[in-house]
């Protein structure tokens, strides 16, 4: 019984080649027959647009008006995909490029609400299902499995350790972006511009999947220096932690981070009926976020922790009749079988 | 007599310059980069807006650096469109690498054939290029109509707000939720 685990490795490879090749299939045919979409578009500020209002030495981002459903639903991947994408970026990337621009409010609103209903929707499933980075590390996960190596299990403490540093990598970030955004001090845009995704290792390793070499180097100042040194150390960290830890990235990944705000309270649901459970710690086992607070759950609940990724595994893994049930506002999905 | 025979020369002449116009396949217009005192590589990127007929598709469309004769990779998003179907603007983006300013042109046409697209996969500041004599472009639009200027707006601010209404509402359902959990929870302890 493993078609959970089929059913998302399918829609994880499906999103995978749409996300990163979705530029060629969707956009560049877009690009030749004009942008035409009814949806509402994102409008940079005027000022950004503005050559007229251009001073020497100032560095501008050129205005996009983007139809909302081709720029920013939850966390898509990034701009470095090759031909920016079917989707244009993620959570993390749209709210510190708006903070530098002081974009007004209410042209964020369209994608706002429409992150905030998939999310509300689906919770962090996106991590579990969609994210090509995460399916990248699922991927390393495999390799590590057929090469007979022993994931490593962490402490909790070290899951909120990972947790704290992302609250950290995240309101550093959008401070930065922030922080550049006002005239006084947009002569520092130049450095500091997408701060978190000068290190994020999706700029590194989104291009390689349209064989484009990606900007592996930049020496030309100490501020680059110290950017391409921290997006290597980034990339090798990554790589380590989904080949030794199984998803320990996901712990530390900003945008699985904005997703988790939504986990608890959001439309999917993974309930536990406490009186079914014999303690057998498969699905503690099988979580690849190493979570335990399913199995140490002694009555029953409705399990949305912030690390949830909604993979199912533990649905799949569990051996009782309907002991792990996952609901969609209340009507059933799927549910654990006897084995 | 003579005179007509002038002026049907002026009209073959004036004819052969129209067709010659529309037949010719090659425009090129320069564009102009500020002065910046950022050392390292950087995006120009800036809008454009073309005659009828002039650019079919966004391949027919690049930038020349006019020292070494190379044509550069670019990237050309499609803004607006004529009725005809050909690009009426553009935004155009392609990489100035460091301390190499030089003189750039667009250069389109039907005649025109953009081999290499540009692929942002590098995080660089942007600059701003301009055009001659070609105002920016703008969310709203002046129309001068002798003393009095009619201000269009393109984008009623309705359009954005409208999106409240669900933001709320998600918002709200949310917190419902996530309340009547914490309750279930505090009674199973």
């Amino acid at each position: 019984m493993k078609r959970i685990s089929a059913a998302r490795r399918s829609v994880q490879v499906i999103s995978l080649i749409l996300l990163i090749y979705g530029g060629y299939l969707f956009k560049g045919k877009q690009e030749e027959t004009g942008n035409s979409s009814l949806l509402p578009r994102l409008k940079a500020p005027a000022g950004a647009m503005s050559t007229t209002k251009f001073q020497p030495g100032q560095i501008l981002w050129p205005s996009g008006d983007t139809p909302v459903l081709e720029s920013y639903p939850p966390s898509l991947v990034c701009r470095f995909n090759p031909k920016g994408g079917m989707f244009k970026a993620c959570i993390v990337h749209f709210l510190s490029e708006n903070l530098t621009w002081q974009t007004s409010f209410k042209y964020l609103l369209p994608h706002l609400s429409l992150f905030f209903l998939l999310c509300f929707l689906l919770g962090r499933m996106w991590c579990g299902w969609v994210c090509p980075i995460g399916t990248v590390g699922d991927f390393l996960t495999w390799l590590r499995r057929k090469m007979n190596v022993p994931a490593r299990r962490f402490p909790s403490g070290f899951r909120i350790t990972l947790r704290g540093f992302s609250y950290g990598l995240l309101s550093l970030s959008l401070s930065i972006s922030a922080f550049i955004g006002f005239p006084r001090y947009a002569r520092f845009q130049c450095y500091w511009f997408l701060p978190y995704c000068q290190v994020c290792p999706a700029r590194l390793l989104c291009p390689l999947f349209g064989l484009i070499k990606p900007n592996w180097k930049d020496f030309s100042t100490g501020i680059t220096i110290v950017f391409t040194l921290l997006a290597w150390v980034v990339l090798g960290l990554f790589l380590a932690a989904f080949y030794w830890g199984r998803r320990v990235w996901c712990h530390l990944c900003p945008v699985g981070l904005v997703n988790s705000w939504f986990n608890r309270g959001a439309g999917m649901e993974l309930h536990k009926k406490a009186i079914k459970c014999t303690k057998c710690g498969y699905c503690a086992e099988a979580c690849p976020m190493g979570l335990t607070e399913m199995y140490q759950a002694s009555s029953d609940t409705v399990f949305n922790q912030p690390g949830c990724i909604m993979c199912w595994r533990c649905v799949e893994n569990c051996p009782r009749d309907n002991c792990l049930t996952v609901k969609f506002f209340g009507r059933k999905i799927v549910a654990s079988k006897w084995r | 007599m003579r005179k007509r025979l002038t002026q049907g020369k002026l009209v073959t002449f004036l004819l052969f310059l129209m067709i010659a116009g529309s037949v010719s396949g090659k425009e090129e217009k320069p564009l102009f980069l500020p002065q910046v005192s950022y050392q390292g590589d950087f995006y120009a990127a800036g809008e454009v807006v073309l005659p009828p007929g002039a650019v079919p598709t966004v391949n027919n469309l690049t930038v020349l650096e006019k020292k070494s004769g190379r044509y550069l990779p670019c990237k050309v998003r499609v803004l607006e469109i004529w009725p005809d179907g050909s690009v009426q603007r553009v935004e155009v983006i392609f990489t100035v690498a460091a301390g190499q300013a030089g003189h750039y042109v667009l250069v389109y046409g039907q005649d025109v054939n953009q081999k290499s697209f540009l692929r942002e996969t590098a995080v660089l500041p942007t600059v701003s290029f301009s055009l001659a004599g070609l105002p920016p472009p703008a969310e709203n639009m002046d129309l001068p109509v002798g003393q009095i200027n009619v201000r269009v707006e393109r984008s009623p601010d309705i359009r954005y707000y409208w999106h409240l209404t669900p933001l709320a509402a998600i918002v709200f359902l949310l917190f419902l939720r996530r309340r009547r959990w914490n309750r279930m929870d505090k009674k199973q302890e």
